[in-house]
């Protein structure tokens, strides 16, 4: 931040290169291209490109399949048109009004359809475009019906007509650079990592503090709004517009180019290059261009089957680790992983972190937990116990958000929390480890602890889109908490290695990492030491007791009973979903109902 | 008014079991590999184009047309998937990407189509004669008979097959646990093999029995397949009963409200009882919850 003006900009140069080359390629365009045709294919392609900057985040960041973009598309062509032709407005207000408005309806359609599944979310989408396709077709008496509506008035800059082809060109490349701008970096940062945490899996990703439905939802309306956009511009720029132009054949087209084009825009853009370009220039084989869309697919997908982003990555996956990387890391007392020394001499909280009472929880039928009353106080560790499928990892779920009870209370720092989500949980300070390994696939091991830094965050869309200031700021912060997060389970090699390719065990410790770096204040491990060898076994305690002398409480679900039993300060034994017995690890060795539910009926 | 009401009753039934084939093909390969066979109503449209070169151009008999038409089919339909589906897969690409990439598939053979057949509506001779009959005052081409009957007669097979054979029960396992019918030793990528086998011959009999009422072309292909996804959607992605429930309700609200309220709406009434469905009933109608 102190750093000195020009070392900024060459350093934005250096990570934005692409978007200046991108800048002189269009600036260059209708200098270098004089033809009227090859200057009209440009501005074609830059609608495309706006369009198909919201569809990669949507489709190949996010996991969402939209079939039909082409109804935002629609709406923001028509909503333009109609306002300018039939209500005389000027054509940016209507713009504004039209994009304004196709959100409104983007929203709509996202709350009660997010939800669904993602094959039925597709389903639904296949259905949105067709109603628009429908509408904009058979409501004659606003959109003209076939025959659409002609004269709609160019924009203007002042007094200038935007009528010339090269004057369009220059606007739309205005949009384009800004938008390509905003989702290279959305897509870099915070929420691009949310998206990816939330397609490759969701359960982890809520237990992460992400709020699925709500980002989904916002994503949504952005990549509408873009849409919308590109289609109001397209309006302004032919003049003229009929439902032709929004079938279903747009909306897959859309969808081929981001699926070709990989989870990066640069690919996608390049994709939309080749087939638009193609496309348009062999005009005269338009029959055959369609079936060049399905080879290229085809082909693509089989020599990039991640797209053709993979050209453009440069990201952490292919960085190798630096020393600036971990440098600045600035003593935050706030901090617990960044205190030097325990904090025996800060005095413990009183009372209870957590408190459950009379948790009950069925399954269809079958009694998983009943009547469970157990609590637990600040800065311990308390181990569950029990034989499989006596309901250990069911109260965790029910502690986390993610089951809700039957009856009963859960009381965490004083808060009922029964009804709460499990991202409203993490928001209290509530972290978590999973039974079986939940990490994000295809990301490094620092992108996936850096999702569980995501509530340090607040940029939202434009702001971390644009990416300077205090959302840069924030990175920095985000990347730095990750960073003593790994050094504090010894991972910091390994930070920049994709999650996959590590083994076993440094997964498991990939994942308490992440747990860590959301700083809770109650750590939920199930099942931390299964599959570890013994070696590793010894180093977790270690572990595990360093978590607990920082000021943070962990509830422990394990089958491995030395380490259990050497750890916990409290051990709550479960048993066909019932609390059999509550004690320190001497008491429970000895009680004759555990050693009963252990080994069998009399010993 | 009663004539009007059978006739339109009629023409439900019969579009309907078009949409049901469709759905029903779609629903079959769904339950196996989780993949949405976008390709799957341009094979039907390979059908109808096959059997106008053969029957009408050729003037090849029915009973030597159908079955070449339907060999036809399966053909491209394994070789889809083959080449496409089956190795996507297993690259780890995702089912629902792997969809997206089969509507590739269904590019090439629309396109394929195109340059052998032209761009414009073919018109294929009915199977057994136009003369309409008049049953009940509504009046019905003998056309109809095939499709209806055709769909029976597959509707009876395909339960038959789920209910009796190994293979068809081993496919119904399959649906529900993939994983689970991977680890007991089923031989699963035959029976992704023998799924699009199925689909394929649903497939091509619907395009094949349904050319004669409305034309064919290179262009029918992707309407035939959203019915059928729409069919599937509403009346449940994984159930074959449920798509073939689907089906017949779309043709019988397309055929009452082209014929009570206006032609114009009968596909935005569809389109909205799909929407309606998923919001209320995301599995759709009979299909069972996750």
């Amino acid at each position: 931040m102190t750093s000195a003006k020009p070392s900024n900009v060459v350093s934005f140069m250096r990570r934005h290169w692409q978007i200046l080359v991108l800048i002189v390629l269009i600036l260059c365009f209708p200098i270098v291209i004089k033809t009227y045709f090859l200057t009209r294919v440009g501005i074609v392609l830059a609608l495309f490109a706006v369009n198909i900057t919201g569809m990669t985040l949507l489709t190949r960041y996010a996991g969402v399949i939209s079939l039909g973009h082409s109804a935002f598309f629609a709406s923001g062509a028509y909503l333009s048109a109609i306002l300018t032709v039939r209500a005389g407005l000027n054509p940016w207000l209507s713009m504004a009004i039209a994009a304004g408005v196709t959100v409104v309806f983007a929203y709509l359609f996202s709350v009660p359809f997010l939800k669904l599944r993602r094959a039925y979310l597709a389903m639904a989408t296949l259905g949105l475009g067709e109603v628009a396709f429908l509408l904009a077709k058979d409501l004659t008496e606003i959109t003209g019906g076939v025959s659409g509506i002609p004269g709609i008035p160019y924009l203007r800059l002042g007094r200038i007509v935007l009528s010339e082809d090269w004057q369009i060109f220059y606007l739309f490349g205005c949009f384009v650079v800004f938008f390509v701008f905003l989702t290279e970096n959305i897509g870099q940062t915070r929420l691009g990592r949310a998206y990816h945490a939330i397609r490759t899996n969701e359960t982890a990703a809520k237990a992460m503090g992400i709020d699925v439905q709500w980002e989904l939802s916002r994503l949504f309306c952005f990549s509408a709004l873009v849409s919308a956009l590109a289609g109001s511009m397209l309006a302004h720029f032919i003049t003229f517009i009929s439902p032709e132009s929004f079938t279903l054949d747009f909306s897959f087209t859309l969808l081929i180019i981001v699926i070709i084009g990989g989870a990066n825009i640069w690919g996608a853009l390049a994709t939309a290059i080749v087939l638009i370009g193609f496309s348009e220039v062999f005009r005269g084989l338009q029959d055959l261009s369609m079936g060049f869309y399905g080879l290229l697919l085809i082909v693509g997908l089989f020599v990039f089957p991640e797209g053709l982003a993979v050209l453009f990555r440069r990201g952490y996956a292919r960085r190798k680790i630096s020393g600036n990387d971990i440098k600045p890391i600035l003593p935050n007392l706030q901090n617990p992983m960044n205190r030097q020394t325990p904090v025996q001499n800060l005095q413990p909280k009183k009372g209870k972190i957590l408190q459950l009472s009379n948790i009950s929880k069925n399954f269809e039928g079958t009694e998983a937990l009943s009547e469970v009353s157990v609590s637990v106080g600040y800065n311990q560790i308390m181990g569950i116990i029990g034989p499989n499928g006596a309901g250990k990892t069911t109260l965790l779920n029910v502690i986390n958000g993610f089951l809700t009870p039957l009856e009963g209370k859960v009381i965490f720092q004083n808060i009922e929390v029964v009804g709460k989500t499990p991202h409203e949980m993490a928001r209290l300070g509530l972290g978590r480890t999973f039974q079986l390994i939940n990490l994000f696939k295809g990301m490094t091991v620092i992108e996936n602890v850096m999702v569980g830094c995501h509530l340090k965050g607040k940029s939202g869309m434009l702001m971390g889109g644009l990416n300077f200031g205090r959302s840069r700021h924030e990175e920095t912060m985000i990347r730095n908490a990750a960073m003593r997060s790994l050094e504090f389970l010894g991972l910091v090699e390994r930070a920049y290695d994709v999650v996959e390719n590590l083994s076993y065990g440094e997964q498991k410790l990939v994942e308490l990492a992440r747990a860590l770096a959301m700083e809770p204040d109650l750590l939920l491990l199930d099942e931390p030491a299964s599959g570890l060898n013994s070696v590793e076994t010894e180093s977790l305690s270690d572990i595990l007791r360093r978590i607990r002398d920082r000021g943070i409480t962990i509830i422990l679900v394990e089958h491995n009973m030395p380490l259990v039993m050497s750890l916990s300060d409290l051990v709550f034994v479960l048993d066909f979903g019932r609390g059999i017995a509550l004690g320190t690890p001497e008491e429970i060795s000895r009680d004759k109902e555990v050693i009963r539910a252990y080994l069998g009926q009399e010993v | 008014m009663v004539e009007y009401i059978l006739q339109f009753l009629a023409s439900a039934i019969t579009e309907g079991s078009i949409y049901a084939l469709m759905g029903l093909g779609l629903v079959i390969i769904h339950r196996s590999t989780e993949v949405m066979f976008f390709a799957q109503g341009t094979i039907a449209m390979v059908g109808g184009v096959t059997l106008y070169a053969l029957f009408t151009q050729g003037h090849i008999p029915l009973v030597v047309a159908i079955p070449v038409c339907l060999i036809v089919c399966v053909t491209l339909a394994l070789a889809s998937q083959w080449i496409v589906v089956l190795p996507l897969l297993d690259r780890g690409v995702s089912p629902l990407n792997v969809s997206i990439i089969t509507i590739g598939a269904a590019m090439i053979l629309e396109m394929a189509a195109m340059m052998l057949f032209g761009k414009d509506p073919l018109a294929v001779a009915s199977f057994s004669g136009d003369k309409p009959m008049k049953i009940f005052g509504a009046s019905i081409v003998p056309q109809e008979f095939w499709i209806v009957g055709s769909t029976l007669i597959v509707l009876f097979l395909t339960l038959l097959f789920f209910k009796r054979t190994w293979i068809g029960k081993a496919m119904t396992g399959l649906g529900d646990n993939p994983l689970l019918a991977k680890a007991s030793g089923f031989p699963v990528r035959w029976l992704f093999t023998y799924s699009f086998v199925f689909a394929a011959l649903v497939g091509g009999l619907a395009g094949t029995v349904s050319a004669p009422i409305s034309y064919t072309g290179c262009w029918v292909g992707t309407r035939l397949t959203i019915k059928g996804f729409v069919a599937a959607a509403i009346g449940g992605i994984n159930n074959p009963l449920g798509a073939v429930l689907g089906g017949l309700i779309i043709g019988f609200f397309e055929s009452f409200t082209a014929g009570f309220i206006s032609s114009r709406l009968k596909d935005l009434i569809t389109i909205i009882l799909l929407l309606l469905v998923l919001r209320l009933r995301p599995q759709g109608l009979m299909g069972e919850r996750q």
